[in-house]
């Protein structure tokens, strides 16, 4: 297996493993974004029944419309996390070998 | 692999995770056998049916419903602590954050598991969602409970960040630093990860905060938007809002004694939060007398014959011993102990929030019990008494909360690291900045 | 569309519970074990409620057959999380076993508790078995149920009809309480039909109804005693 990958200098900026780690990192948010469409299908579905069904749908509509403001603002907030720290973290690589030697507060 | 001169300060914060003792896992055994018990009691009660309870007609809610409502009560712990005191820039926060954004997300599953216990057929859950109607109460609670659990583990998950990428560049062992490699995000500490970190932060602290009044207001919606005597009461959602914000401050201060304890923690779990927070609990134990006593003023006066019928059965009836015993952990002990500054000590502190958390889970009971004992149609007595599995998946939940808040204490640092260093390094100066937009100094 | 109701004439019944019987030898309901009737577990659709006032010997008592009251605004309907508990056109409150998932929350939302739960999977004494009612499913562990009008009978009246070759009549439905009731206290039918005797008695100045003022706005209604 690959030993000390982060060392390896020549060739390939990103060793293997760190695009393995990336890889976990991004089925991560993957994983997360399937889940917010899930509880956006899920909401908007019941909407949906509830009108054929011409069972209350404004209280379906109220909250699938809440719930789905909510979860815009949490899966704009994973995105950008993720996106700008992975970003940044990458661009450090030839200096550091993909991690941090010390966190400065500035 | 350097660490910053000032790391070495904050060695102790990385013990728990670099070391573990014996006791850890003595303790971790212990629990892990009360929580194989409730296994257990839960498998029985999934074979023979919910008739292995002490539930009945007409009392069709008990104990599971009771520690549903109340678990989720003290997911309000990290809310308050994390985003209000964020918010608001108290620096003491600093070293507790963490501690109680923990018990948000962790607990959260024990109020959703407590419902998935409580229902006769657990197989059929998924018609909830393919069927789920939104006029129903129960679905609110569904989609806010989801809200809030991906709120607050976001919420816990981001000023996680940096100091997962400090353990990243620590440990030794393989498997971990992958998974603080992968956990860290490549932090490294650049201008604009902070900027954008710290923004993450600020605007999931004012998210979260209108989600966890939802998350109680519409647990308290299952009760008060029936028409039983003495649920359908409009105080009912400020009234657990406010009763859960008091159990979770109370949950912290139970949990930063224990970790203050065990992990030598003295030096940032320090007097002065256990005073601070004991001054919030005081706040919140004259809040909590203040909404019982409007309820129960209003239904005295109101004299409807059924709902007096529940009221005399808490106050002199069958669950007076409860309620009473209510009153006296939820508003005697606490004000007590902690109006005197000079009983307002850690341990003094400890003792009002463990009475604080009997005392709350006495008054979900006593809300749930009693009206469902008196159905309005003369039907004849009827009586609760909570079999063996419910008591024993009770404390099965507890057993089970901790364990799983030890083994994060193993991975993760319980304390902040990064946002102890920030308030060392850069808070003295953003203070007195403050200051003087205050005043003229 | 018919909308289906039930007048209880108070001055006829006896109390004699040949209804609360006949229910639940038509409804497949299993009779309690002793030690689970203790335990207030027992399962019955219809009871009699006993009303009373006053101290021995000046005491009044009422006993009323209380069943699902069948509500045009059912409050139970409301809180049910999938719909296993709804209206049928015909204004019967339907439960739907296979969907209900035990949450238990509709009968806690009842206001006249006539709600039961299968808290153990429901068994006869072997002798029993034979007398099943096929046309009854015998419902699971962990579900509600109560009265439903005996809503099966609907489907054969139906078919009974159409074999005879001619149109469904109300008289040809009706629930197990009331065809067995010895003094025929129990009237039912169309609440819509104006000709009928059950919307003729739902008129009637002795008619009253279980809970008003709570905007159930139930179909049962009940002749007070003492014309």
């Amino acid at each position: 297996m690959n030993e000390g990958g982060e060392k390896r200098m020549e060739g390939n900026r990103h060793s293997r493993e760190d695009k393995v780690i990336l890889g976990v990192q991004v089925a991560l948010v993957v994983l997360f974004y399937l889940f917010a469409v899930g509880v956006f299908v899920f909401v908007w579905y019941a909407f949906y029944r509830s009108v054929t069904e011409g069972d209350h749908p404004t209280h379906a509509l109220i909250l699938a419309t809440i719930v789905s403001f909510a979860f815009t603002i949490l899966t704009t907030v994973m995105t950008m996390i993720f996106s700008v720290i992975i970003k940044e973290g990458r661009k450090k690589l030839p200096e550091n070998g993909g991690s941090a030697n010390e966190i400065k507060i500035t | 692999m350097e660490v910053g001169k000032e790391g070495t300060k904050d060695e102790i914060l990385y013990q728990p995770i670099l070391k573990t003792g014996r006791g850890f896992y003595i303790l971790f055994g212990l629990l892990g056998l009360v929580v194989l018990v409730a296994l257990f009691a839960y498998f029985t009660q999934f074979r023979y049916g919910l008739g292995v309870t002490g539930l009945n007609s007409p009392i069709f809610w008990g104990v599971y419903i009771t520690n549903f409502v109340f678990f989720i009560g003290v997911s309000h712990a990290g809310t308050l602590i994390s985003a209000i005191l964020r918010i608001s820039k108290a620096e003491w926060r600093r070293s507790i954050t963490r501690s109680a954004e923990v018990i948000t997300v962790l607990v959260l599953f024990f109020g959703l598991g407590n419902i998935l216990i409580d229902l006769g057929r657990i197989d059929r859950v998924f018609k909830v969602l393919a069927h789920g109607r939104f006029q129903s109460p129960l679905l609110w609670d569904v989609v806010s409970i989801t809200t809030y659990l991906t709120a607050s583990s976001i919420y816990l998950y981001l000023p996680l960040i940096p100091d997962i990428a400090l353990l990243r560049d620590k440990v030794q062992g393989r498997l971990r630093k992958r998974l603080y490699q992968v956990l860290a995000l490549g932090w490294v500490g650049t201008e604009k990860q902070i900027h954008y970190l710290e923004k993450s932060i600020s605007i999931m602290a004012v998210t979260v905060l209108p989600i966890a009044v939802s998350v109680h207001t519409v647990v308290s919606y299952v009760f008060s938007m029936t028409i039983q005597p003495m649920w359908h009461s409009a105080i009912f959602g400020p009234y657990f809002v406010a009763g859960a914000i008091f159990s979770g401050i109370a949950a912290i201060i139970v949990a930063m004694a224990v970790l203050r304890k065990v992990y030598h923690l003295e030096d940032y779990f320090r007097e002065v939060h256990f005073n601070n927070l004991g001054i919030l609990l005081l706040t919140m134990t004259c809040l909590w007398l203040y909404f019982t006593f409007c309820e129960y003023l209003t239904v005295f006066y109101g004299a409807e014959p059924d709902e007096i019928k529940v009221f005399m059965e808490k106050l002199t009836g069958k669950y007076a011993p409860h309620f009473w015993f209510m009153v006296l952990t939820c508003f005697i002990i606490p004000f007590v102990i902690l109006a005197n500054r000079k009983t307002r000590t850690i341990k003094g502190t400890v003792i009002a929030s463990i009475s604080v958390n009997i005392g709350m889970w006495l008054e979900r009971f006593t809300i749930v019990v009693p009206t469902l004992m008196h159905p309005r149609l003369p039907y004849g007595e009827a009586s609760y008494s909570a079999t063996w599995v419910e008591w024993v998946i009770l404390a099965g939940c507890f057993a089970l909360f901790a364990m799983i808040y030890m083994i994060f204490t193993k991975l993760f640092p319980i304390v902040s690291i990064w946002e102890v260093q920030e308030g060392r390094e850069k808070a003295r100066l953003e203070v007195t900045e403050r200051l003087r937009t205050y005043l003229p100094l | 569309m018919s909308r289906w109701g039930m007048v209880i004439d108070l001055d006829k019944c006896t109390a004699c519970q040949a209804c609360v019987v006949a229910c639940q030898i038509e409804n497949n309901i299993p009779p309690p074990d002793p030690r689970e009737a203790q335990r207030f577990r027992s399962i019955s659709w219809i009871k009699l409620v006993e009303y009373g006032e006053g101290e021995y010997p000046n005491v009044k008592v009422r006993l009323i057959p209380v069943l699902c009251m069948q509500c045009e605004q059912p409050p139970c309907i409301k809180v049910c999380p999938v719909g296993a508990t709804n209206k049928t056109k015909e204004g019967i409150v339907d439960q739907i076993y296979g969907r209900c998932i035990g949450c238990r929350y509709c009968a806690n939302a009842c206001p006249y508790t006539v709600k039961s739960m299968n808290w153990y999977k429901p068994t006869w004494p072997k002798e029993m078995m034979e007398s099943l009612n096929p046309d009854v499913s015998v419902r699971p562990k962990g579900v509600v149920e109560k009265c439903i009008f005996c809503a099966h009978r609907i489907q054969k009246a139906k078919d009974r009809a159409k074999v005879e070759k001619r149109e469904m009549i109300p008289e040809d439905y009706m629930p197990a309480c009331a065809q067995t009731c010895p003094s025929k206290a129990i009237y039912f039918g169309d609440l819509d039909d104006k000709d009928g005797i059950v919307f003729k008695l739902s008129r009637s100045p002795r008619a009253f109804r279980l809970l008003e003022e709570l905007g159930t706005e139930p179909k049962v209604y009940y002749l007070r005693e003492g014309a």
